[in-house]
């Protein structure tokens, strides 16, 4: 579903920060990667939704729509969410003056569009929303207020949890959705992510810590460091990461 | 030597003998037209290099031929208006003359109600400023209606007062004056709309005059939507008296130039005031918001905020007065004014004026010029939604406080309307 391929990228006018990724995530998959701060794991999935500050200077990203492998770095950031690519975000943005309801209903139905089937109307979406809302035990109320302003760091992270409830993509790239959570936003976050995995999605986890994996059980566990994923494993890896931190890996890299 | 003024060209001064001595000419109103014609005349219009008008040029009207809105003229059914709504209190004027017929409020029994011609007095009891845009007003007003809310009454229903342009006839100057009288403890929402039907260029030059007394509560909501050819100079005035209580909003989203000099004063202690707007500009439209509020006497508050959308090559003024006498002790006010300019090219220009001759007032005053955060614009993309279409939902949310400040979902919704119109023509 995706191939990433020797992927080199920078932010803009800046140092190199990614030196040659290569990773295939197939349809069914969860995969995770772990690393230690600034190795270059949320400049990978800002990359993967098209975040206008980085640039990619060498290798490509593919992936799957409808079984046809199309060109990802080629799109742009809306047509890959169209595509089915979404990107949970390690800090979700304030929008003032746009309600959530307002902004979803637009995503919703740009989605929509471009898979060719019926937009909603204001109406049964809000019904469609209030649901999902309580499934990740978000109140009501915050539908109807302004993206994410005012929400705490547990609600921003529920409320990315509820878009992608809501846009159900094939692939959810998270982005440190668990770092900053409580135990019962944890849960929640990850149930919302456990519901969302079927045969024809995948997910990838960006993630600082083991503890968000005693929910979600990835296939693979990839450690990046410096910019180059250094060792591939199961989930066994995470286990001994959280045990043995990141030094080791240094030097074996 | 700078030339500060320019004269006025003939074309006015065939225009003002030809409607001289018309049927709605009552002593006073003769007089007072005969007076501002002959300052005008004598001041001629100013250029930018008059401060009040800097960055806003009307020199060039001076030389147009202005026209009276005689002879072709779209056909008007309120009804099918955008912003018409049956059960409002509606009195309709259509270039610059009251519609009876058109105006079912007028029977209603719930305002009182007169055509300017029929007064026996002026009903304004300031002079006319010596503005260029408040003398071409009394040169050239042709017709009003004054609308009296009774003491005590609390309206239920919004009062929609709609100022249409429907006259075909190229440079159509219209005039209308607008006055409303809120008696003691009354309460009432009314909407002031200049709407185009005619795709002709007019130079729409509305006065509305407020008055609120003691304890009065007002929502006053003055919409501009004429099409985007013409130009308009209006002038407001707002009194309020003790704990009178005026929440206007002004939006503008119509005209080439559009000039709005409003003045609020605070003439009796407990009075309280705001003055809300917004704006949308695009091609090389222009739009300058001139404010002043008066605060005469103790403890009196206003609380000002305008938001403006500019595209294109469009220009945008704010200059906001506050003044405050040296009685005027426990005076609150506030001042902020914001853009949000889209394109490289357009422009803004804010100048906040506090005059305060008291020591014991608190006044502030904020101004921001910004551009759609990028990190916002990202957000709403990486959801699905296109560049344009995210751009303009941000855009559109710059504004929602604004919206929100009347209360009033029925005005919402048509601004809501008049806004997507002007996106949509940037898609």
């Amino acid at each position: 579903m995706l191939r990433i391929k020797k992927l080199k990228a920078r932010v803009k006018d800046g140092p190199e920060i990614l030196h040659g990724i290569t990773l295939t995530v197939n349809a069914g998959e969860i995969h995770a990667i772990m690393g230690p701060n600034g190795s270059g794991k949320s400049t990978l999935a800002r990359i993967l939704a098209g975040h206008p500050d980085y640039e990619v200077t060498g290798g490509d990203v593919h992936f799957q729509v409808n079984g046809e492998w199309q060109d990802l770095l080629g799109m742009e950031p809306h047509e890959r969410a169209k595509a089915g690519v979404f990107l949970a975000f390690q800090y979700p943005v304030d929008v003032a003056g746009v309600s959530n309801v307002t902004f979803l209903l637009a995503a919703y139905n740009a989605i929509r569009r471009a898979r060719k089937e019926p937009e909603a109307d204001a109406f049964e979406f809000r019904e469609l929303l209030v649901e999902k809302a309580a499934l990740i035990d978000l109140d009501p109320s915050y539908l109807d207020r302004a993206v994410n302003l005012d929400f705490s760091g547990g609600e921003k992270k529920r409320n990315e949890i509820l878009q992608m409830a809501v846009l159900e993509p094939t692939l959810a790239v998270l982005d440190e959705t668990d770092s900053g959570l409580d135990v019962d936003s944890l849960r929640i976050v990850a149930e919302g992510v456990n519901r969302l995995h079927a045969a024809h999605r995948a997910v990838l986890m960006i993630t600082h810590y083991q503890r968000m994996l005693n929910y979600i059980t990835p296939q693979f566990v990839h450690i990046m460091m410096d910019g180059r994923l250094v060792r591939s494993g199961d989930a066994q890896l995470a286990h001994e990461v959280e045990n043995r931190g990141y030094d080791w890996l240094k030097e074996t890299a | 030597m700078k030339t500060r003024f320019v004269g006025l060209g003939e074309g006015y001064a065939a225009l003002f003998n030809a409607q001289r001595g018309g049927v709605l000419d009552p002593p006073w109103l003769a007089g007072r037209r005969d007076d501002a014609f002959a300052r005008l005349q004598q001041s001629g219009l100013p250029t930018r290099h008059v401060e009040e008008w800097k960055y806003t040029d009307i020199s060039f009207l001076a030389g147009q031929t202005p026209a009276a809105p005689v002879g072709d003229a779209v056909a008007v059914d309120p009804a099918r208006l955008p912003m018409w709504h049956e059960d409002d209190l509606n009195i309709v004027l259509v270039d610059g003359r009251l519609q009876q017929e058109l105006s079912p409020a007028l029977e209603s029994g719930l305002l009182e109600w007169a055509r300017l011609g029929d007064l026996g007095k002026n009903p304004e009891t300031t002079p006319v400023a010596a503005h260029p845009a408040a003398l071409l007003h009394a040169a050239f007003v042709h017709d009003g209606v004054l609308v009296r809310i009774p003491a005590n009454a609390q309206l239920a229903r919004r009062v929609h007062i709609l100022l249409l342009h429907a006259s075909l006839t190229p440079h159509a100057l219209l005039a209308p004056w607008v006055a409303i009288f809120a008696g003691a403890n009354s309460q009432a929402r009314v909407v002031i709309t200049a709407y185009s039907l005619s795709d002709a260029a007019c130079l729409h030059l509305p006065r509305v005059m407020v008055s609120a007394d003691s304890e009065s509560n007002l929502a006053i909501s003055q919409a501009q939507l004429l099409n985007t050819q013409s130009w308009q100079l209006a002038t407001s005035r707002v009194e309020l008296q003790r704990d009178a209580h005026v929440a206007h909003l002004e939006a503008g989203l119509g005209a080439a130039l559009a000039r709005h000099d409003l003045t609020a004063v605070l003439l009796e202690s407990g009075a309280r005031v705001e003055l809300n707007g917004l704006y949308a500009l695009d091609g090389k439209r222009h739009a300058d918001f001139h404010t002043l509020i008066e605060h005469r006497q103790p403890n009196c508050s206003s609380r000002q905020v305008y938001k403006g959308i500019l595209a294109g090559k469009a220009a945008g003024v704010f200059n906001g007065a506050v003044r405050v006498f040296p009685g005027a002790s426990g005076t609150d006010g506030y001042q902020l004014n914001k853009a949000l300019l889209m394109s490289r090219e357009a422009q803004m220009f804010s100048k906040p004026e506090l005059l305060i001759d008291n020591d014991d007032v608190k006044c502030s005053h904020g101004a921001t010029i910004g551009q759609i955060n990028p990190q916002e614009l990202f957000y709403l993309q990486s959801r699905g939604i296109p560049e344009a279409q995210a751009r303009h939902m941000l855009a559109r949310g710059f504004v929602e406080d604004i919206m929100f400040q009347q209360g009033d979902d029925r005005l919402r919704a048509d601004l809501d309307g008049a806004l997507d119109r002007y996106f949509a023509a940037h898609e």
